[in-house]
């Protein structure tokens, strides 16, 4: 992933579910109970295709493939939530700012 | 939707005919066959369905194409884990069904972004099966080098074959690329 470059909302959910190994149904559970976030097979089969080709996960090959994020990932994800905080406190100063006006 | 269901052996058919970029209209035929009818499908041809008659029920259909991957096994077992039913293969297309809710089982394909990479994957599949057609329609001269009478005709043939082939196939990869500016306007 290029450098500043946004992952979609997919793909940052399904890497915070891989903080923990998890297998491919049970990302989708996961996120379901905890976050009520839907997330489709199709989607998931192909983010996590994805995150594998850029080895921003390993991959345990266990009676269910199970995956989890490795330390490339976690600074993927990092940056990734680095860049939404700037965002919101751009949002936020514009804001008030125009409150003000 | 127009369709006259047949019976042969013990067989319940519906012939019609689907492209590829049909496929909302080939899902909301299956989910009509199923609702008014109770026909369950259960084998997909060249233009004809084969269902198994029971009650009339509600059931979801999805379709996904895998293309050169070969982890197929792989994304079975996650669509089967998340209540999708896999009932048939067809031209590298899976079928698949499911009684549940859109709330139990959500659809294949959930965000923008991940119905764009698989419209993506099918157009390059396209591109790469159309480009033997366009060799044989536009570049090669093999009829031209058969100097044997029935040869040149059965080339000439082919041609007209694999020219309509052709048509068909750049209109299927123009019939994506629409389905996918549509998609990334929607963002």
């Amino acid at each position: 992933m290029k450098k500043n470059q946004s992952i979609t909302e997919s793909t940052f959910f399904i890497m915070i579910a891989l903080i923990n190994k998890r297998h491919g149904y049970g990302i989708i559970k996961y996120l379901k109970e905890k976050y009520s976030f839907q997330l489709g097979s199709g989607t998931l089969y192909g983010v996590l295709k994805n995150l594998e080709s850029k080895k921003l996960i390993n991959i345990y090959e266990n009676s269910k493939k199970e995956y989890k994020i490795n330390t490339k990932g976690i600074k993927i994800l990092n940056e990734e939530i680095e860049r939404l905080k700037k965002q919101i406190e751009i949002g936020n100063n514009e804001l008030k700012q125009g409150e003000k006006i | 939707m127009k369709y006259k269901i047949k019976e042969r052996n013990g067989n319940i058919y519906i012939r019609k005919l689907f492209f590829i970029w049909d496929e909302q209209k080939e899902k909301l035929f299956l989910e009509e066959a199923a609702q008014k009818h109770g026909l369950i499908l259960q084998k997909v041809g060249f233009g004809i369905y084969y269902f198994n008659k029971e009650n009339p029920k509600k059931i979801r259909y999805e379709f996904d194409f895998l293309g050169f991957d070969k982890n197929k096994n792989e994304y079975l077992t996650l669509t089967k884990d998340n209540g999708w039913k896999h009932i048939c293969d067809f031209g590298g297309w899976m079928y698949f069904s499911t009684k549940n809710s859109e709330e139990e089982t959500p659809p294949l394909y959930t965000d923008n972004p991940s119905k764009i990479k698989r419209l993506f994957g099918l157009l390059t599949f396209l591109f790469i099966v159309t480009f033997p057609s366009f060799y044989l329609v536009l570049i090669s001269n093999i009829m031209n080098k058969s100097k044997n009478n029935f040869l040149s005709n059965f080339y000439l043939g082919a041609k007209i074959i694999y020219f309509f082939f052709l048509v068909l196939l750049i209109f299927a990869m123009y019939k994506i690329i629409r389905m996918i500016i549509k998609l990334k306007e929607k963002k």
